[in-house]
C-alpha cells in the first residue's frame, strides 16, 4: 500500500536533509495529553484488553475468601457427635457415637454405659467415745463408735446404704446397666448455611464467574479458553509449563503470524465482527511496513542527516497503525477511548499514537536492542514512560476483566 | 583416743539402746498400719484432685462400645483428653486397690493389737511413747475418712473408685 511512498522517502533521505524542516503533522501534539502516571495506566488498560483478546494465555484473576472453618453442621434430623452426624436416638435414649444409650433415671448420673448413684458413697460421721484406753495409756478415748448420717452405715467409714434398682432397671443399685442399640456409622458434617465446602473446610462462596480452590477464588476461564494451571490457554495452544514464556506483545504476534502467511493471528480479533481475512491483510501490510521502519531506524543510527526521513517513515507506520487501531486492539477499546476522550479528539489521537509507538518500540527493541529507544524517540513523539504499563500487561495478561477505564485527567 | 572418751561413747550407746527398748515391739503393727493408712489416703487425695474432662460420660460410653465392637471399623475415636484421663484413673485406682489390700490386713492386725493393749497392764512412764503412736494412728484414720469422702465429690470419680472402696476400705456393709 504505502510501500512505494516509504521507499521514495527513504531514498530522498539518503540524498540529504531536504525535508529537515517539515513538521511531523501526523502526530497529535508534542505536548502529552496525559500525565505520565495517567498515560501508564491507560496504556496498561489498553494493553490488558489487547492481551486478553490476542494472547494465547492469560492469568486468572484471583482473590482470597478467608480462612476455611471446619465442617460443623448436621441436618435437622441428625445429631452432631464428635466429628460425625448420627440419626437422632429414640425418646428416652441419648447418643454416644454410633450407639444410643438409655437415659438415666432420676437420682442417677450418667457415667457412660452405666448410671451411677447420684449420692456420695462415703461421708464423714460423728465419732462417739464408747471406750477409753487404760490409765497407763493416758485414759484417753479410743473413739470406738461412729454415728453415720441417715441412709449411711458405719463400716469403719460411713457408707451409703445400697438402694434397690429402680423399676425396669438392672444393676446393683449403685450402678445401673443401660440398654442400648446401634444407630449406624454416622455421616460427615456439612457447612453452615451460606458457606461452601472444599476439602473438609467451609468457605464463603466465590463471586459469579469464579470458583474456589481452598481459600482462593479463581476466575473461571472465559469462553473459548481452557484451564491451564493458574491461567487459561486458547484451544490452539497446548497447556504446557512454559506457556507463560510464549506470551508476546499482541502486535508482534499479529505481525509475525501475518508474515507467516496465516490468518490464525486474526481469528481472535474476529470476535469484533471483522472479516478475518481483512484483518490478516492489514496485519500483513503493517508487517511489511514494519520492515521498512526497522531499516530506517537502523539507517538513522548509522548515517547522519536522515532523521527527518526516518521520522516520516515512522510517521507513516504510526498513521497506518492508528488507522487500523480497532483491528490492532478491539472495538471495545476504541469505543472506550471514544467515550473517554469525547470532545478531545487530539488527546484521543495522542493516546492511540503513544500506544502504537510503544508497541513499535517493543518490536524495534526486540530486533535492535536498546539502541531502538533513542532512535524512535528522536524520530517521533514516543514517550517511553508509558511502556511499563504495556509490558506489564503483555507479560502478565489477565483473563477477561471488568476493570473500568482508568480515571484519568485529560490535559487538553 | 583417751579412755574417758571411749567411756562416754559407750555410755551414750547404752542410753540410746535403753530408750529403744521402751517401745514394746508389738506396737510396730500399729505404726505399720498408720503408714499404710496414710499411703492410701495420699492416693485417694491424688484421685480426688483430678479434674474430670467435660463430656467424659459420653467418652466412657464410646470406650465401652469400642471394647465390645468386634469389627475395628465400628470403633470410634475417643478424644485424647478422655483417653488420657481414663488411663490415669485406671492407674491410680489400681494403686488404691493394691493399697486397699494392705489396708485390710494392716487394720485387722492393728485393731487386734490395740484390743490387746486395752487389756494389758503397764507403767505410766511406758505409756507416753505408745500413746503418741496411737494418736498418729487415729489421725491417719481421720485423714482416710476425709480422703475417702472427697472421692465422692465428683460422681464420675466416685464411679471409678467405689468398688475399690467397698472391697477394701469398708469393714462391713449392711444392706438396708
Amino acid at each position: 500500500m504505502k510501500k512505494n511512498n516509504l521507499t521514495r522517502a527513504l531514498s530522498a533521505a539518503l540524498l540529504g536533509c531536504l525535508f529537515a524542516c517539515l513538521s511531523l503533522s501526523a502526530f497529535a501534539a508534542d505536548k502529552p495529553a496525559l500525565s505520565s502516571a495517567d498515560e501508564n495506566s491507560v496504556m496498561g488498560w489498553i494493553a490488558g484488553r489487547d492481551a486478553e483478546l490476542r494472547q494465547p494465555f492469560c492469568y486468572r484473576q484471583s482473590y482470597g475468601r478467608g480462612v476455611g472453618v471446619p465442617l460443623s453442621t448436621c441436618s435437622s434430623n441428625q445429631q452432631k457427635n464428635g466429628a460425625l452426624c448420627y440419626p437422632e436416638c429414640k425418646s428416652g435414649y441419648g447418643g454416644a457415637g454410633p450407639v444410643c444409650w438409655q437415659s438415666c433415671p432420676s437420682g442417677y448420673t450418667d457415667t457412660g454405659a452405666f448410671c451411677h448413684i447420684d449420692k456420695a458413697l462415703v461421708t464423714t460421721g460423728h465419732w462417739e467415745c464408747t471406750e477409753h484406753f487404760p490409765h497407763w495409756l493416758g485414759g484417753e478415748c479410743r473413739w470406738g463408735k461412729v454415728e453415720c448420717p441417715s441412709g449411711y452405715t458405719n463400716g469403719g467409714l460411713c457408707y451409703l446404704n445400697t438402694p434397690h434398682d429402680p423399676p425396669g432397671w438392672k444393676g446393683d443399685g449403685l450402678d445401673l446397666i443401660k440398654s442400648s442399640y446401634g444407630r449406624g456409622a454416622g455421616y460427615p458434617m456439612s457447612c453452615k448455611a451460606g458457606l461452601q465446602e472444599d476439602a473438609a473446610l467451609c468457605y464463603t462462596p466465590c463471586h459469579d464467574t469464579f470458583h474456589g480452590v481452598g481459600p482462593v477464588c479463581w476466575q473461571n476461564c472465559p469462553s473459548g479458553l481452557s484451564n491451564c494451571g493458574a491461567g487459561c490457554a486458547n484451544s490452539t495452544l497446548s497447556c504446557v509449563s512454559d506457556t507463560a514464556n510464549m506470551v508476546v506483545a499482541p502486535i508482534i504476534l499479529a505481525v509475525n503470524i501475518a508474515s507467516l502467511g496465516t490468518a490464525s493471528g486474526a481469528t481472535t480479533a474476529a470476535k469484533d465482527g471483522e472479516n478475518a481475512a481483512t484483518l490478516a491483510q492489514k496485519a500483513k501490510a503493517l508487517a511489511d511496513e514494519y520492515k521498512e521502519v526497522l531499516a530506517a531506524i537502523k539507517l538513522a543510527n548509522q548515517v547522519r542527516n536522515v532523521a527527518t526521513q526516518t521520522a516520516k517513515t515512522v510517521d507513516m507506520w504510526v498513521t497506518d497503525a492508528v488507522g487500523d487501531f480497532k483491528e490492532m486492539t478491539s472495538a471495545d477499546v476504541v469505543s472506550a477511548l471514544d467515550q473517554k476522550f469525547k470532545g478531545h479528539p487530539q488527546a484521543e489521537l495522542w493516546v492511540k499514537q503513544q500506544y502504537v509507538l510503544q508497541n513499535l518500540h517493543l518490536m524495534l527493541k526486540n530486533d535492535m536492542g536498546d539502541t531502538a529507544t533513542n532512535a524512535l524517540a528522536a524520530a517521533s513523539s514516543f514517550d517511553p514512560t508509558g511502556v511499563s504499563g504495556v509490558v506489564s500487561a503483555y507479560l502478565n495478561p489477565k483473563c477477561s476483566t471488568e476493570d473500568a477505564f482508568p480515571n484519568v485527567r485529560v490535559l487538553y | 583416743m583417751k579412755l574417758s572418751s571411749a567411756f562416754l561413747i559407750l555410755a551414750g550407746s547404752l542410753i540410746i539402746s535403753a530408750s529403744a527398748w521402751a517401745v514394746p515391739p508389738d506396737v510396730k503393727e500399729i505404726e505399720q498400719a498408720t503408714k499404710v493408712i496414710n499411703d492410701c489416703a495420699k492416693i485417694a487425695d491424688e484421685i480426688a484432685a483430678l479434674k474430670v474432662p467435660e463430656g467424659h460420660a459420653q467418652a466412657r460410653a464410646i470406650a465401652y462400645h469400642n471394647a465390645e465392637a468386634t469389627d475395628p471399623k465400628e470403633k470410634v475415636a475417643i478424644e485424647p483428653v478422655h483417653d488420657q484421663f481414663m488411663k490415669q484413673m485406671d492407674e491410680k485406682v489400681k494403686r488404691l486397690d493394691e493399697c486397699g489390700k494392705s489396708y485390710e490386713v494392716a487394720i485387722k492386725a492393728s485393731e487386734s493389737r490395740i484390743d490387746a493393749l486395752m487389756k494389758s497392764e503397764g507403767k505410766d512412764e511406758d505409756g507416753a511413747p505408745i500413746l503418741d503412736i496411737l494418736h498418729k494412728y487415729n489421725d491417719a484414720q481421720k485423714r482416710m475418712e476425709a480422703s475417702a469422702a472427697s472421692l465422692s465429690a465428683d460422681r464420675q470419680i466416685q464411679s471409678y473408685v467405689h468398688k475399690t472402696l467397698r472391697a477394701h476400705f469398708i469393714v462391713e456393709v449392711k444392706k438396708p
